[in-house]
């Protein structure tokens, strides 16, 4: 199969997902008890200002013009005005969005390091200790609580052993870096801002391990899986005969063709990621879009509640549709046969 | 007495089961962490007869100690009793809900593969959109649009859950309506209706169940998340995830307050988890020993 055809096909795919979601906010945005211009309008307005409010919302016009409205602003960038902070909610989010990627993307370079060594020794050892130990693990990363599992890690090095900061993205003194990405670590390095880059390395740790806690096991389960499959490939029997090390047999054959299928579940764990980053921005006080959206809801402010939804959607299809041709230009067979 | 009225056949059937499980280590460890579970759920609370909202100002925030094994809170409400009676409102939820998106999963699912057609392809199309944005995110803004109660996040999570089931519905009716036993009740006239609900749902309810098992954890913990974010149970009620949010703001000085709602939940959410596992593993020989 041509990756164009996939191309193309995995876009037609998009634009319905692009509709589906919006028409799946812009539903639940009308599910939502009272009235959103009052809501927007504030306690004290009277019901002028209401009425102005609403008909510059267009809330009078019939349901399919204000769907009309807005999928068009959708298209434009518009999600709407915060209730609470009273900014478009595309700024609040283009605002808070570097903090939760930098974290989302630490906490999954971490899973990876972690779970691709678990789950090659899983395989080669397999049903020996650290197999037992992998599947353990797995199944307490999956079992785990990450909003819990974030207050044992702020007791136990925060609060008892002092190793690393309780919350935030900097210490206090230390200025942020001149903004390039919105990412402090990589900011931090790209202007040679090191103290910046430290502290926010150091700021990250915590989070980090307790968002990517959960991948480690699904990760390492999918490479144990897969490497098993390579391992009783004939290819592998035949680089053994032709004399190749055990060390070169896994790390040089087997494991880069197990690595492709894995590649696949990356792109899953990015949506589970970004779920996992609202309970753990909660925990640590990181200032992203997690703790901004928790904030919304505690404020009612609907708008930027679908606007996080919409936006971590559309993220969360365009980095699968990116892992999906990841996949077909890094699988041969694939490319040609489909 | 049960047992003895057993014919032999259904008698032997439940020992080969039983020394199936018996040789499989992960579910025989779910198995009985699941028991410790339903007797601390399910029993205690009725032997001990605690009050969870029972306030003693007196002992407010207490360490654990043989009068309160798992301390006290703010108020003085024992822990342990909380813990026990929120097991009932954690696990009660996640089986309404998997129950219920199960339920609606398969005769959504069955209903599409037998119809096929036009009505197929919207019914899958629909749920390929609802599968390719991430469900969490999906049932957090839908649980926040409805209100936050617990009544409000079940609903939302049973409904994300849904297409999930309708697609494995919708696969293995896929198989099964080719089968010879379908074709003969369609020869003879039954109506959609009939072929799904006597011919159909029987005989694709194995892999559903595999998979409900396998959700049951999953589904504690996206209720005790929500709880914890604001969208769940609300206070005073004992649920475990709202317990583990309460107990935040003491979480450096009073540890056992968030401690011991979330073991629980960890605890169980593993002992359904191995089980799921384990049935999987039992029920698809090809997977025995891969997952």
């Amino acid at each position: 199969m041509n990756i164009l055809v996939v191309l193309r096909r995995r876009v037609l795919f998009l634009i319905l997902v692009v509709f589906g979601v919006s028409l799946i906010t812009f539903a639940i945005s009308h599910m939502i008890p009272g009235d959103p211009a009052r809501l927007l309008a504030g306690d004290r307005a009277n019901d002028a200002m209401v009425a102005q409010i609403r008909d510059k919302l267009g809330l009078n016009q019939p349901l399919y013009v204000q769907y009309g409205r807005y999928i068009m602003g959708l298209f434009q960038g518009d999600l709407g005005t915060s209730i609470r902070t009273g900014r478009p909610v595309s700024e609040d989010i283009a605002a808070y969005f570097p903090a939760t990627l930098e974290l989302v993307i630490v906490a999954l370079v971490l899973s990876v390091a972690l779970g691709v060594p678990l789950g090659v020794a899983s395989a080669v050892w397999r049903n020996g200790w650290i197999d037992q130990f992998a599947r353990t693990f797995a199944a307490i990363g999956i079992s785990t609580p990450a909003f819990w599992l974030g207050l044992v890690l702020l007791v136990a090095f925060y609060g008892r052993l002092g190793w690393f900061p309780g919350g935030g993205r900097l210490a206090t003194g230390i200025e942020a870096p001149l903004r390039i990405t919105g990412m402090y670590v990589l900011d931090g390095v790209l202007t040679a801002n090191w103290a910046a880059a430290r502290s926010a390395l150091w700021h990250l740790v915590l989070p980090s391990l307790c968002l990517g806690f959960v991948h480690v096991g699904v990760i390492a389960r999918q490479i144990r899986s897969a490497m098993l499959d390579q391992l009783s490939e004939d290819y592998i029997r035949t680089a053994r005969a032709a004399g190749l090390s055990k060390a070169q047999v896994i790390l040089r054959h087997a494991l880069p063709n197990a690595a492709i299928p894995s590649v696949t579940v990356l792109g899953l764990a990015f949506g589970d990621l970004l779920y996992g980053a609202v309970l753990t921005e909660t925990v640590f006080a990181w200032p992203g879009m997690g703790a901004y959206v928790v904030n919304s809801i505690g404020s009612l402010d609907f708008p930027a509640v679908m606007g996080f939804t919409v936006v971590v959607s559309l993220a969360y299809v365009l980095v699968n549709l990116a892992v999906d041709l990841t996949y077909i230009v890094l699988d041969p067979r694939i490319k040609e046969v489909g | 007495m049960a047992v003895l009225s057993l014919s032999p056949t259904r008698r032997s059937d439940l020992a080969r089961t039983w020394h199936r499980i018996s040789q499989s280590p992960v579910t025989l460890t779910g198995l009985v962490m699941l028991v410790l579970v339903a007797l601390c759920v399910g029993i205690l609370p009725s032997l001990l007869h605690t009050d969870p909202n029972a306030i003693n100002l007196r002992a407010r925030l207490a360490a654990p100690s043989w009068a309160h094994p798992f301390g006290t809170d703010e108020v003085g409400r024992d822990i342990f009793t909380r813990v026990m009676h929120g097991g009932r409102v954690s696990i009660g939820v996640a089986l309404f809900v998997v129950a219920v998106s199960t339920s609606v999963g398969t005769v959504i699912g069955g209903l599409s593969g037998i119809l096929g057609g036009r009505v197929d392809t919207v019914i899958m199309r629909l749920m390929d959109v609802v599968l390719a944005v991430p469900s969490l995110v999906l049932t957090m803004a839908l649980a926040a649009a409805l209100g936050p109660s617990l009544w409000n996040a079940m609903i939302a999570i049973a409904v994300v859950r849904i297409p999930t089931y309708v697609r494995l519905a919708r696969g293995q009716t896929l198989v099964v309506r080719e089968a010879g036993y379908v074709m003969a009740a369609r020869v003879f006239g039954a109506r959609s209706a009939q072929i799904l609900g006597l011919h159909v749902v029987p005989n694709i309810l194995s892999p559903i169940l595999v998979q409900a098992t396998l959700d049951i954890g999953a589904v504690i913990l996206m209720v005790a998340g929500l709880s914890f974010i604001g969208l769940g149970a609300q206070p005073p009620a004992a649920e475990w995830g709202a317990m583990v949010s309460a107990g935040r703001s003491y979480i450096l000085d009073q540890w056992w307050y968030s401690a011991f709602p979330g073991v629980a939940i960890l605890f169980t959410s593993i002992a359904f988890n191995l089980l799921g596992d384990g049935i999987r593993d039992l029920s698809d020989p090809r997977q025995k020993g891969r997952s």
